[in-house]
């Protein structure tokens, strides 16, 4: 279907820009290394810029995670019902999701709008503008939130077809 | 009742402070607001989420190190701004020069500056005395704000940005020579294992500050509010008298442990130093405005010396 | 309504939650908004704004970085032919030992934890390396699991120590001889976990195969072992020399490792490319279930758990054994929900001051307090190296705590040794640092 492809590579090219995060904090540690102790000098930006690739790492791969079931879960319950009632296990899940990653999105996303017009920066000597890093962070949540409404989309489908 | 958050430790400065306000409110209110306090970051706020936190009444109170808010105002990089107050009695004249742009920015955040407190004189920490201008130069040592950075970058040291979790790590293997930060963080750390000498510079006593959620102020009776209000300024009170007490009993502290206070520097590296600062002073004007101009014009006539 | 019903109350909130099959994290933010509604009446605006601060705040943090950074180095490892020559090396050395392989679990989380100050990266990172290898070999899952869950845990212990960092800068004790009196309890519980391996193995032979000798000896085993022993050796020689910080041992295990497959001419596109897909998957589910724990100890400060049960400790005014022994209960229990750092920070302020009063040495109590930091890692419904194990074996969670209980009850044997023999913990730092 149309839609879950475009879901799909939305979901894959967060994923990929997380990767690219964890290079980054790779590359800027070793970087601090060698000017520390090669050139006596520093970034001076290297904890706040590490801080921002863990977190958009984190959030930019939830989508994909999700996707692949990799975010763990207990079974134990779950696995002792039928097929069909199984379901409504997901169903409730698939809630639950959607309704903190609504709250996650309304929140983070006011913030990062309150930090764009305010035009807050980082207090250091690069002085990051605020809504950056935490505008990486609503797209985290945006994908995560789409792969759980493409999630509760096919299970209520699964649910009404009987298609289980 | 209230929940309040501060991001030090119970035992430091501005813990002991704030319990000495949270006891007051309740003792002037007679048990009618109640502040809960949690201390070292309890409550999982960092002093960089404090003016969100508290504006969007996430949290009613909480205590902030002004460094942070600089990303918001300029003005919060005024109190760490290097040897501009020489000692507590001018770091005080500073902060009523400026109190009135603190509690406006406040305002405007939909919040109410409570009171603020200093930190003790930030000094150099390092293995042999720092008081020579051959002494810094090439000195790696670990700042802890931009303005300390671009000090020792003027000064020709060699800053290196490190948190404050790897700084003892570091230390402890030579990965850096020395610290910038006052005798109370180095008694916190317990510097002395690794340091001897305290160079007193006297470079900067940066300001922490109380603030409350102006709704939450507001919907509050009005001898609640006067409660609080008359906790806050003897907390105010407090916390600069007790500075001096404070800065004593860490110099003690340091003695016991064998570590040498240096009072006396060069006069080449005090016009060192004061050359470093003068740049970035000026710096700091030109991004602050017309506003900074006149608090450092009205600081200058006061303490009589330009700058 | 008192903090002791008020904790329960959420214990059976998180329990209904999990069991629903609802994803960790998110089961755990939703216990945090209904406790928050239901005890506090906070409004849906104050829930959204603490949630969504402290996700951004738990989750941006420089010491997490650590995690992503080790899982790479892993993902490197495991992908290349380094693991089946690290396997042949270790080999010719246990052979001989009852459980074989098994004892790589210990061996291996100890020595990384040398490298590591968390112990999620000590488990992930170890658990990515062995748990699939054993599992191929025939190794029994639940000895394997379950000394990994014990295991992982000691990268709090060994030196260097995020926790013992904060315990140290709280507590005021001096963080190095902090880290010299973790040495020997630590080693303590690994020679635990070795023996209760042995011992199983002996009795029931069917736990571990007889590892095929394959002409390996003495001397080709060490020759094996030498990559990943120049790998250990570089980390470690970049903190101890002052040249990286314990936070950015990461990066150089990682440069170190892809320098290893560069020279055995395994560098290829596609190795990196899966490295990197697989440790950012893993690194995501652990980070947001940190950031998550993180809303969860928020809640917990409001409700003022902790606090309060700490307090009522206090007025109980016991002999300084009997306060070790309630104020063990009171960790393992808190264990159950929060992560180690919450645990120290949120109740330090109220127990310090007893442990003072009962003429303890707060050295000790550091020591003491990881181990029990330790413990509530292997306990669920909240313990993250049953959870991490989880993520990386599949096997469900319960039966991974039921295969971690000897190892827990043997860390707890480990405790209580450290109780009544203090030195094992004093010894070294007063040798050292006197
Ligand atoms: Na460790
Ligand atoms: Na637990």
């Amino acid at each position: 279907m149309y839609a879950h492809k475009i879901i799909d590579s939305i979901s894959k090219l967060a994923n990929s820009l997380a990767v690219i995060m964890l290079c980054g904090m790779f590359l800027h540690i070793i970087l601090e290394i060698i000017l520390r102790n090669s050139f006596d000098t520093s970034t001076f930006v290297l904890d706040e810029f590490v801080g921002y690739a863990v977190a958009s790492l984190a959030f930019l791969a939830l989508g994909e995670t999700f996707h692949k079931r990799a975010l763990i879960e207990v079974t134990i319950l779950k696995d002792n019902f039928s097929k069909r009632n199984r379901l409504f296990f997901e169903l409730f899940s698939n809630l639950a999701c959607s309704v903190i990653g609504s709250i996650l999105f309304y929140y983070i996303g006011r913030s990062v709008i309150n930090h764009f017009y305010r035009g807050t920066v980082s207090s250091s000597v690069a002085e990051v503008p605020q809504f950056i890093p935490e505008g990486l962070l609503l797209i985290g949540v945006f994908v995560f939130l789409l792969r759980v409404f493409e999630s509760l989309w096919i299970n209520i489908s699964l649910l009404i077809v009987k298609e289980y | 009742k209230l929940d309040m958050t501060n991001e030090y430790e119970a035992h430091s400065i501005h813990g002991q402070g704030d319990t000495f306000f949270a006891n007051k409110v309740k003792e002037l209110s007679n048990g009618a607001v109640e502040i809960t306090l949690h201390l070292g970051g309890s409550l999982g706020f960092k002093s960089k989420d404090n003016l969100d936190a508290v504006g969007d009444g996430a949290v009613p109170i909480a205590d902030t190190i002004g460094g942070v808010l600089a990303g918001s105002d300029s003005i919060f990089l005024l109190s760490s701004l290097p040897f501009l107050a020489a000692n507590a009695e001018e770091a005080r004249t500073l902060y009523t020069i400026s109190l009135p742009a603190y509690e406006e920015f406040f305002k405007k955040n939909g919040q109410r500056l409570l009171y603020a407190s200093p930190w003790p004189a930030s000094g150099l920490w390092a293995k042999n005395p720092v008081d020579t201008v051959d002494a810094i130069k090439g000195l790696k040592m670990r700042t802890y704000d931009a303005n300390g950075t671009r000090t020792l970058i003027e000064a020709e040291a060699s800053p290196i940005q490190l948190s404050w979790a790897d700084v003892v790590p570091q230390l402890a293997t030579n990965g850096i020579q020395g610290v910038l930060t006052s005798a109370e963080g180095g008694v916190n750390a317990k510097f002395w294992e690794h340091l001897s000498h305290f160079t007193e510079v006297n470079y900067a006593m940066p300001l922490n500050f109380v603030h409350i959620n102006g709704d939450a102020f507001d919907n509050m009776s009005k001898e609640k509010q006067d409660a609080i209000l008359a906790a806050a300024k003897q907390a105010d009170e407090r916390n600069w008298a007790a500075l001096l007490e404070r800065v004593q009993g860490n110099y003690k502290t340091l003695k016991e442990n064998n570590v040498t206070i240096v009072e006396e520097i060069s006069p080449e590296l005090q016009a060192h130093l004061a050359k470093a600062a003068t740049k970035v002073i000026s710096d700091w004007k030109e991004t602050a405005g017309p506003r900074g101009e006149m608090i450092i014009k009205a600081y200058s006539d006061k303490v009589g010396r330009s700058y | 309504m008192d903090a002791g019903s008020a904790s329960f109350i959420v214990l059976l909130i998180l329990i209904a939650f999990l069991a629903s099959g609802t994803t960790i994290f998110i089961s755990i933010l939703c216990v945090c908004v209904v406790s928050l509604a239901i005890f506090l009446d906070f409004d849906l605006h104050r829930i959204g704004v603490t949630m969504s601060r402290i996700m951004i705040r738990a989750s941006s943090s420089w010491e997490l970085s650590a995690i992503p950074l080790f899982l790479w180095m892993g993902e490197i490892v495991y992908k290349s032919s380094l693991i089946d020559q690290l396997f042949r090396g270790l080999i010719p050395f246990l052979r001989h030992l009852p459980g074989g392989l098994l004892h790589t679990n210990v061996v291996g989380s100890a020595m990384f934890a040398a490298v590591s100050g968390s112990s999620a990266a000590t488990t992930a990172t170890i658990g990515k390396i062995m748990l699939g290898e054993l599992d191929k070999r025939g190794y029994d899952k639940r000895l394997a699991v379950g000394s990994l869950a014990g295991a992982g845990t000691l990268g709090l212990l060994i030196p260097p120590s995020i926790i013992m960092i904060i315990y140290g800068l709280l507590a005021e004790v001096s963080i190095i001889k902090l880290f010299a009196a973790g040495i020997f309890p630590g080693l303590l519980i690994a020679l635990l976990y070795s023996a209760y391996i042995s011992v199983c193995s002996a009795v029931d032979k069917n736990l571990a195969p007889i590892a095929e000798a394959d002409g390996a000896t003495l001397l080709s085993g060490i020759w094996d072992l030498g990559p990943i022993f120049a790998l250990i050796v570089l980390v470690l020689g970049t903190i101890y020399s002052g040249y990286a910080t314990p936070s950015e041992s990461a990066a150089i295990g990682v440069a170190g490792a892809l320098f290893l497959i560069t020279i055995r001419g395994e560098l290829s596109f596609s190795l990196i490319k899966e490295s990197l897909y697989g440790a950012v998957s893993t690194a995501c589910m652990i980070c947001t279930l940190l950031a998550a724990a993180g809303f969860l100890s928020t809640t917990m400060g409001f409700l003022h758990i902790p606090q309060d049960v700490a307090t009522f400790i206090g007025s109980l005014d016991l002999s300084p054994l009997g306060l070790i022994f309630v104020l063990s209960l009171f960790y393992m229990l808190l264990g159950l929900l929060l992560d180690g750092i919450s645990i120290t920070v949120m109740t330090l302020p109220i127990t310090l001051p007893l442990i003072l009063a009962a003429g303890i040495d707060p050295l000790w109590f550091g020591i003491f307090l990881v181990i029990m930091v330790e413990l509530g890692q292997m306990t669920p419904p909240v313990g993250f190296n049953l959870f991490i194990i989880h993520g990386m074996s599949g096997i469900d969670i319960l039966t991974i705590a039921k295969s971690a209980f000897p190892f827990f009850l043997l860390m707890c044997l480990a405790a209580i040794l450290i109780t009544f023999l203090p030195n094992i913990a004093l010894w070294l730092p007063s040798e050292l640092y006197s």
